[in-house]
């Protein structure tokens, strides 16, 4: 049938009918060219139907498209089955799907006759085949992906090859509409997690440029993302088993979750946005863990734990273990552990970079504020200060002549008190050669700033001690200030007549029971044995006796006594949460009273949201609740007598 | 100058002289003994009372000459009836310092006027005494709420039982007697109650009252093992007038609830879903 028709329309307009035309035209406008007039012939003649009835034309009201049986529908429904044939994979010839189309274009039948079966046809055929395919488990959605993308390219080329252009948009919108928008639901839900799971950047970014194109496409992809980035935060903050690998997996998981925005989403601000807030709610799940574990995460690479790292690559390092610790709500937690960090690295000499230290500074107080640096620029400047003082005790002959005397070398750190984390003062009764060297200092310290009280923090004094054994030789021990007391006394104690009971070290030492229990352990009970422990065992007991261990017998010159037990530090971290918690309560409970005399009555819903507005860390109703019942209990506050939901303030 | 303008003026003048303490001993005097502040002043400032309140007390109550009436009362009551009253229940002289009725007295008193211990009754008779101890009638307590009661002997309190049962289901009456049983079962010293004195007034104030008293004295004893504050005391009396049943129903997790009563609520609601 098409052949018949194909061959006999020229649309071009040879040159001749050009000349038709344009005499025709100029003269009365009511009478068509005969260009035209030829060409309504030809239509008329087309939709006759062979049966002998009109066709299309409109006056008999019969359906107008394919139903009908003249040569046009017959045209069309032949140009139809070519579609299809070539859709599942045939070759067809093209150019002449080319002349037909044209024909009808220039008929003026293209739309109603050709185009709007043809874009029917097409919706039928891909809703058919999205059918098919999406919505079957085990069907792969990547491939499916493909396909569609696939698809959408073959109908593009179709449209440029054989249909005219103003069908494009119309055709495209179908195949969108039947293989994606239909499917969604599916692609999002079965396909995103695996994706995301394996890091296939180029399916999320072929997810992407699918659901682009249709309506609410990328709102759910994004909303999918954001649950995707939340789930696994959850997971890996909730897993207490694994505390110590959080902060390496948050990272990881923060470095996954941008590469995806950045390469599969194109960098979309709203992506970067989803991503932000899914951090910001599951790093915020699990109160104060995170923030302890990002400071410590920070004080080992402020230590020198990514050894391998360059100086730049340990500025990345800190900037990305602070974009993490700008999502924690509770940042005085996170400031309470890396004061107490900062310390220790200071007093023990651990930095690795100063200028690390210093960058971490300026970062800090980016994000905190200067109220929190200055205290530990403070704490910078004293072991600065502590350098010239002890220059100028060196210098101080008299005094430091007695020191050489005693041929100790003494160090001193002066700490201003409110700079510093408080430590609890544990009282020990020194040897008679170390108070004597304390005393030197202090009168030299004092002597120059009169007006100050000097606290010996006897818990954070170190000792190198040289001792020399009998199996090894003389050997240098780097021990606490403690640890090295107790050792003292067993000085003219060698044989094994001169051991010595708890009890004894007790009184000679004057060191509190649990702590000189922890420190007799660290000697005699842990991997380095500097004393021995009669009964053998893991725990001091009253009644024990402890002896130097002759069999003493390390290899290195200089042999760490480790102080610091797991314990120990377990405790630590309790107490300073505990500190934290603490100080929480005075502010809740001072910006309670503040509040509370500003306005004197105040209804219970209008205080609680002004606390909210004006504490910075997390608080519960519950909690505010609690101090607000404490203070009423103070009589600092009552409720009304005759509104139980409202607050007096009591002067 | 206040001092010239009325007879008002010289009370409170003659109060400006005294210090802290005996204005404090005033105010008891006069609501103990219900009179004012001017007969206050003349009873303690005398030379045999010499500011001591209890002293004070016993001597007004006690003077020989008058017959105590209140305003609009059926009958006077006689002083020397009410001496006779309180012996009979008095403690043994050896065992305590004060002339008081303690508390085996006071369980002989409510076994005569036919009452259980733990009848809530009893607590508006220690009101109405202005008792200040648990367990413990002062004489002048004694005295005072007898006077207010109009009773003089023990056929006569046991037939004032009905009144003071109908006063307690007056609301405003109920919550005065509530919240006075707070100071009147905690120990001077403290500021709390605790937990098992707290339980056991809870039950009898609030066991006939409340359908959710068992569930709350339940939570308490499993729960909560710390002695009870005045406030949530207080507010306990609220909670159990709006919320009466194991739904919950009526129960703002917004408000101002002290917080024990919110676990509370959390508590009931868990254990019965």
């Amino acid at each position: 049938n098409t052949s018949t028709v194909g061959t006999s329309s020229r649309p071009e307009g040879a040159s001749g009918a050009g000349a038709d035309r344009s005499t025709s035209s100029s003269s009365v406008e009511s009478v068509r060219s005969l260009w035209d007039m030829g060409l309504a012939l030809f239509r008329a003649s087309l939709a006759e139907d062979t049966a002998g009835s009109r066709g299309t034309d409109g006056n008999d009201g019969a359906a107008p498209h394919s139903a009908t049986n003249d040569v046009l529908g017959k045209a069309t429904r032949g140009l139809l089955a070519l579609v299809e044939r070539e859709r599942g994979g045939e070759a067809v010839d093209r150019a002449k799907v080319k002349r037909l189309t044209r024909a009808f274009r220039s008929l003026g039948v293209y739309s109603d006759r050709f185009e709007a079966p043809f874009l029917d046809a097409t919706r039928a055929f891909y809703r058919a085949e999205g059918m098919t395919f999406a919505g079957r488990s085990g069907e792969s959605v990547g491939e499916y992906l493909a396909h569609c993308q696939l698809r959408l390219a073959e109908e593009q080329r179709r449209c440029d090859d054989y249909l005219e252009s103003g069908t494009r948009r119309a055709l495209v919108q179908s195949v969108e509409k039947e293989l994606v928008d239909r499917h969604v639901g599916w692609i999002v839900d079965n396909g995103f997690d695996a994706m995301m799971e394996k890091s296939d950047v180029a399916g999320l970014r072929r997810m992407h440029a699918l659901l682009r194109r249709v309506d609410g496409g990328l709102d759910k992809l994004r909303v999918a993302f954001g649950s995707a980035v939340r789930a696994r935060g959850v997971a890996v903050v909730k897993d207490e088993e694994n505390d110590r690998d959080m902060v390496t997996k948050l990272l990881e998981l923060k470095r996954r979750a941008d590469e995806v925005a950045e390469e599969s989403f194109g960098g979309d601000e709203a992506f970067n946005a989803v991503v932000k807030e899914s951090f910001e709610s599951f790093v915020n799940q699990r109160q104060n863990r995170p923030a302890e574990l990002i400071a410590k995460h920070i004080d080992g690479k402020l230590r020198g734990a990514g050894k391998g790292e360059t100086e730049d690559e340990l500025e990345h390092s800190l900037d990305r273990a602070m974009a993490l610790f700008r999502h924690i709500q509770g940042k005085d937690v996170f400031e309470a552990f890396y004061k107490k960090d900062l310390a220790k690295r200071l007093l023990l000499s651990k930095s690795a970079s100063n200028d690390a230290e210093k960058s971490m500074i300026s970062r800090l107080k980016a994000e905190c504020g200067s109220q929190f640096t200055t205290k530990l620029e403070g704490m910078f400047k004293d072991v600065d200060i502590s350098r010239d003082v002890m220059r100028s005790f060196r210098s101080d002959s008299e005094r430091f002549a007695k020191v050489e005397a005693a041929g100790v070398e003494l160090y001193v750190n002066v700490l201003t008190a409110g700079y510093w984390p408080t430590y609890p003062t544990v009282e020990v009764s020194l040897p008679p050669e170390m108070d004597a060297l304390q005393g030197l200092f202090r009168d030299h310290y004092l002597g120059k700033h009169g007006g100050r009280r000097l606290v010996w923090q006897n818990s954070l004094g170190h000792c190198v001690l040289r001792a020399e054994f009998p199996k090894c030789g003389v050997k240098e021990l780097a021990v606490s200030l403690f640890q090295a007391v107790v050792c003292l006394l067993f000085n003219g104690n060698s044989g094994s007549d001169g051991s010595l009971t708890f009890e004894e070290i007790r009184a000679a030492t004057g060191i509190e029971d649990k702590e000189l229990r922890r420190t007799l352990q660290s000697l005699a009970c842990g991997k380095v044995r500097v004393l021995v422990k009669e009964p053998k065992g893991r725990d001091v007991e009253d009644g024990d006796s402890f002896s130097v261990n002759e069999q003493f017998n390390e290899r290195l010159y200089r042999v760490k006594v480790n102080s610091i037990q797991l314990k120990e530090t377990k405790e630590e971290n309790a107490a300073t949460n505990e500190r934290v918690f603490q100080d929480r309560q005075y502010q809740i409970d001072a910006a309670i009273v503040r509040i509370m005399k500003t306005r004197k009555t105040l209804s219970h819903q209008l205080l609680i949201a002004e606390l909210l507005a004006q504490v910075k860390f997390p608080a519960r109703p519950t909690d505010l609740k609690k101090r607000i019942e404490s203070l009423i209990d103070r009589e600092y506050l009552e409720r009304d007598r005759a509104n139980a939901q409202v607050y007096n303030y009591l002067a | 100058d206040v001092r010239a303008l009325g007879l008002h003026g010289v009370g409170s003048s003659r109060m400006n002289r005294l210090n802290k303490a005996q204005k404090d001993k005033v105010k008891r005097f006069a609501a103990v003994s219900d009179s004012d502040e001017k007969t206050a002043i003349a009873v303690l400032k005398s030379k045999d009372v010499g500011w001591d309140l209890e002293l004070g007390l016993e001597k007004f109550f006690t003077s020989a000459a008058s017959t105590f009436s209140f305003g609009g009362a059926t009958g006077a009551v006689n002083a020397k009836t009410l001496e006779l009253t309180y012996k009979a229940y008095r403690a043994a002289d050896n065992t305590h310092d004060e002339d008081i009725i303690d508390a085996s007295g006071i369980e002989k008193l409510c076994a005569d006027i036919g009452i259980d211990p733990v009848d809530p009754v009893i607590l508006v008779v220690s009101m109405k005494m202005n008792a200040k101890a648990m367990g413990v009638f002062t004489k002048a307590e004694f005295f005072a709420g007898m006077k207010r009661m109009e009773c003089d002997t023990i056929p006569q309190l046991k037939l004032k039982l009905p009144f003071l049962r109908k006063d307690l289901a007056n609301p405003e009456v109920f919550k005065q007697v509530f919240e006075y049983s707070f100071d009147f079962a905690k120990d001077e010293t403290h500021k709390s109650l605790p937990l098992e004195t707290a339980c056991g007034m809870f039950h009898v104030l609030l066991a006939d009252r409340w359908p959710l008293c068992a569930d709350w004295l339940e939570f308490l004893q499993k729960e909560h093992n710390k002695p009870v504050t005045r406030d949530t005391w207080t507010q306990t009396l609220e909670f159990s007038k709006q919320i009466k049943s194991g739904d919950m129903k009526g129960y703002d997790p917004a408000g101002a609830w002290p917080y024990l009563l919110d676990e509370f609520v959390e508590h009931v609601l868990e254990k019965n879903n």
